[in-house]
């Protein structure tokens, strides 16, 4: 909704409300100003009345006291009828409402001037205005004396009478009501002074009264409930108010009370106000009744200008605020505007700021905000982009570590399986080493004794040797035997034939033996050199074989030393190893964090690339971003292939299960598909 | 996955006898060796399992792995239990005396010759005998050749199968064969490298657990590289081993050991040519 609308709206309706309230209220108000406007003119009428009227009863009174002092001072001396004229026409001129003037002494109070004793009864005496002795040595019934008395006593020497229609005055009858004052002396009646007074300007007085438009009805009852004046009819004067009034019987009870009442009936509001004389109990009443219309329509126009003036006061307010509220809320819708920008994170504005009122403050601490702001996304996106370049190296190095420590790492279980193996290998070497020497040892001495046989056997074909020239010797002689055979065998002839063959086989035999000897001889002879030289030799290796076999000993030693110094080697490996493949796991966490890191800077960027500074900075970053990002995610992406690879999801990974069931037959890989074309590669 | 979680998983500890379980089946299934001293490399290798699975300790991993449902999971554990070092041209000696000697003879018996790297890891050594038996055909007219490439390592076959490695890796490769015989990454700044096809398809990759009682292989090879995989075995299971693999040797073919192995006091049919050559002899 238009903030107008509800400024407009905020001020009609509370003043709706508060007239519909005050109006009501109002209404109730002048309802009751209305009432209490009666009954103060009420008691405004009373009190003209009963002023007026209270001067002429203490006049009256004054006048009885008059007679009560003359009396004391005539004591026997009694009052002429000339003198009582005199003393009432005085009264008369100073009381102009009293019609006449009435004194009533008892009997004996009067003489004439030949002080003759005038009354011997109760006798009235009284004039009217205009000097004309109106009841001239008038006897009074004396009957009344008592009554009078009485009343009197009762009123404490008051009496007010009811009006009655009075026709001794003037000769025109009319209503008059009459005041009466005791006079006493020396505690006895002695009779009383009384005044006649017309009605008729009470008539005249509340006929001339405008209340309510004339619409109020106002009577003035007497004590006794006689109407002594009515403003609406004439005709109800003199008559007693219980048969004329509707609604005596409700206000009955107002007679008796002196308290000012208003009671509604039959649509009229019904005032009493009562008006009351000195020195006299009884009162009379004042009534007005008036129409509730009446009343109510006071009110209701009093309600209807207070509407109108409030209304025009809000129309006033409306146009007024409305010139002023639309600068305002232009002003604000700006605002707002603006707001609704800086909400879609455009932070390059600039607000407007003249004046001095709250919002051009409020203007200014938001422009304040929106540079603060736009400079601090200014530096966040500066530093993210920072971020995301250093994050981009990091992630390449954090990879480049990964994969390095992963390499290494593989070297490293490579080396140290190989450093296992050729630690196995040298121990396998020592103990060849070990049983080499020991052989080494063992021929050693054999070839010593060797040595010595082959000496021995050297001698021994010495020996051989010469015995063999006693072969030679013997075949010598045998040769001599059998030439010396032949010739004997052939002096023999024929029969010596024989033993000559025989002779020349033994020849024969003793050449071969010769030649034999010789042939062993010879060969003895080589022998002996032969077992001398080999004896030689041999004294010769058997030390060679003994260096032999210390040297052997030393291989082995060093072997073992050698075991000592790669079982070291080994295990510094082994925890170079443990290191290592530690290494490769921080490696790899710590690349999956900078990817983490990669991901939360991407997030950050985009969440920060809401706002528009729009700089050209920016727009620089932005390209060198974009370059940086596409490389970025490439690397991350492949090391993600790489893993998912591995993943139970891959698809060789099902081959791999369908092979894994025939195992012992090994299988082939369904490596058909190739994953990598070769169109993705040139020649180098 | 939660930063939380991956703090969780890199505090994860495998306990001694976490760790003794383990070893004892990784020691029976795949021959490899686990002494206590490798608790902390198994810990950190295992670690990234847990990842993949989202499982925060390595007593949950290990009841995984041996339930039934975990079966396949061994197939993984033992992607990132076994040891993967490889490099081309690593141990040069043995293709200078390949070049030089072996094939030559080789070549004045037959023209068609097989070999089996195995132990091939992510197929650098695959790939460099590829090179040199290329290189040798190029001026022996007739002389062909195939190459089987085997391991434990489903992850590092898929490698070896793609044939597609970092730049830096193939340093070692003078530029000249670089330029013959592998394929540079269009966008340079993935630095990949890749083994062109004509050597890719003169390969084969096959998973082999030593520890098999048969290998999916059915030929006889000329010459078997089993490098550095000994390494990680202890003697017993070395000679059952190369006894096995000697099975798939033919007479006279040839047998390369990695630099620290050897077949000292290990019954086999193997007689040494050179150290860490060997040639096959009868029983």
């Amino acid at each position: 909704m238009q903030l107008t609308t509800i400024i407009a709206l905020g001020i009609f309706l509370p003043m709706l409300i508060l007239i519909l309230v005050s109006g009501l209220k109002f209404r109730e108000l002048s309802e009751n100003a209305a009432k209490s406007e009666a009954i103060s003119s009420a008691q405004r009428y009373a009190n003209n009345i009963q002023d007026n009227l209270n001067q002429v009863f203490a006049s009256i009174n004054n006048y009885a006291d008059t007679y009560e002092s003359l009396m004391k001072i005539k004591d026997s001396k009694l009052f002429t009828i000339e003198e009582i004229h005199e003393i009432q026409k005085e009264f008369l001129v100073t009381n102009e409402m009293g019609l006449s003037v009435y004194v009533i002494l008892v009997p004996g109070s009067i003489i004439d001037t030949s002080g003759k004793r005038l009354n011997e009864h109760l006798m009235l005496l009284a004039n009217d205005r205009v000097n004309i002795l109106l009841s001239n040595y008038e006897s009074w019934d004396y009957h009344f004396k008592s009554n009078v008395e009485d009343s009197l006593k009762k009123g404490d020497g008051y009496m007010l009478l009811p009006p009655y229609i009075e026709n001794s005055i003037g000769g025109k009858s009319m209503l008059v009501f009459s005041y009466a004052h005791g006079i006493q002396s020396n505690g006895k009646f002695k009779g009383l002074v009384g005044i006649d007074i017309s009605i008729g300007w009470i008539q005249e007085f509340i006929s001339k009264i405008d209340l309510f438009n004339k619409k109020a009805h106002i009577s003035i009852i007497s004590n006794t409930g006689i109407i002594n004046a009515d403003n609406k009819n004439d005709s109800l004067i003199g008559k007693n108010v219980k048969d004329v009034l509707k609604s005596y019987q409700h206000e009955s009870l107002r007679l008796m009370d002196s308290t000012i009442s208003d009671v509604k009936n039959n649509g009229e509001y019904i005032f009493y106000v009562p008006i009351k004389f000195n020195k006299l109990k009884s009162s009379w009443h004042i009534r007005i009744s008036v129409p509730e219309e009446e009343i109510l329509k006071t009110a209701n126009k009093e309600l209807i200008i207070r509407i109108i003036i409030i209304a025009l006061i809000t129309i006033f307010a409306i146009i007024l605020s409305y010139f002023y509220l639309n600068k305002l809320t232009n002003r604000i819708s700006k605002l707002a505007y603006f707001a609704k920008l800086v909400s879609k994170g455009k932070l390059n504005l600039d607000f407007e700021s003249s004046g001095k009122d709250e919002i051009t403050e409020l203007s200014n601490s938001l422009q304040d905000i929106v540079t603060r702001f736009s400079n601090i996304i200014k530096s966040l996106k500066n530093s993210l982009d920072q971020l995301k370049i250093s994050t981009g190296d990091l992630s390449k190095t954090s990879i480049r570590l990964y994969e390095g420590a992963s390499e290494q790492a593989s070297s490293t279980e490579e080396v140290s399986a190989s450093m296992e193996e050729m630690s196995a290998n040298i121990d396998q070497n020592t103990e060849n080493a070990k049983i080499a020497d020991t052989i080494a040892k063992k021929s050693s001495k054999e070839i010593e004794i060797s040595s010595k046989n082959v000496k021995n056997t050297a001698s021994s074909m010495g020996e051989i040797a010469k015995k063999i020239t006693i072969i030679n010797d013997i075949a010598f002689q045998v040769n001599i035997l059998a030439l010396n055979a032949a010739v004997e065998a052939a002096r023999a002839g024929i029969h010596g034939r024989g033993f000559g063959v025989v002779a020349a086989e033994v020849g024969k035999l003793a050449d071969r033996s010769k030649i034999a000897a010789y042939e062993i001889e010879q060969l003895t002879n080589n022998s002996f050199l032969i077992a001398k030289q080999s004896g030689a030799t041999l004294a010769q290796i058997v030390p060679e074989i003994q260096r032999t076999a210390i040297l052997v000993q030393d291989i082995t030693n060093a072997s073992i030393e050698q075991k000592a110094g790669t079982d070291q080697i080994n295990s510094a490996i082994q925890q170079l190893n443990n290191v290592t493949q530690e290494n490769a796991s921080s490696a790899e966490q710590l690349a999956s964090n900078v990817e983490s890191l990669s991901m939360l800077t991407d997030k950050l960027n985009k969440l920060i690339s809401f706002f528009k500074i729009e700089d050209k900075v920016d727009d620089e970053v932005k390209i060198k971003r974009e370059k940086i990002i596409p490389k970025n995610k490439t690397i991350i992406k492949e090391l993600n292939e790489e893993i998912a690879e591995v993943g139970p999801e891959s698809r060789l990974n099902k081959d791999i299960v369908k092979a894994k069931k025939t195992v012992d037959k090994g299988f082939n890989l369904n490596l058909g598909d190739e994953q990598f074309l070769d169109d993705g590669f040139e020649k180098f | 996955m939660e930063d939380l979680d991956l703090q969780r998983i890199f505090a994860a500890q495998l306990s001694d006898s976490e760790f003794a379980k383990l070893s004892k089946f990784i020691y029976s299934q795949y021959g490899i060796k686990m002494p206590p001293e490798k608790r902390i490399m198994l810990q950190s290798r295992l670690q990234k399992r847990l990842r993949v699975l989202k499982i925060y300790s390595f007593k949950e991993y290990i009841d995984y792995v041996f339930s039934t449902q975990g079966n396949d999971e061994i197939i993984h554990m033992m992607d990132v239990v076994s040891t993967n070092k490889t490099d081309f041209y690593r141990e040069s000696s043995h293709f200078e005396f390949l070049g030089q000697v072996i094939l030559p003879k080789l070549f004045e018996e037959k023209k068609q010759i097989k070999i089996w790297s195995a132990g091939c890891s992510s197929g650098p050594e695959v790939y460099t005998l590829a090179i040199e038996l290329s290189e040798f055909a190029i001026n022996h007219p007739g002389f062909d050749y195939s190459i089987l490439g085997t391991d434990i390592s489903t992850l590092m076959l898929k490698k070896a199968f793609a044939g597609v490695y970092p730049e830096e890796m193939v340093n070692m490769i003078p530029l000249e064969l670089k330029r013959k015989y592998l394929l540079k990454s269009k966008e340079k700044t993935k630095k990949l490298v890749r083994i062109n096809s004509n050597l890719r398809n003169k390969t084969r990759f096959l998973r082999v657990n030593f520890m098999d009682d048969h290998y999916a292989v059915n030929e006889q090879f000329d010459i078997i590289f089993c490098r550095n995989v000994l390494i990680y075995f202890d003697r017993e299971t070395q000679e059952k081993v190369i006894n096995k693999l000697c099975n798939y040797l033919r007479l006279d073919g040839f047998f390369f050991l990695g630099h620290s192995e050897s077949i000292t006091n290990i019954n086999v049919p193997l007689k040494q040519l050179k150290p860490t050559v060997y040639c096959k002899i009868k029983n």
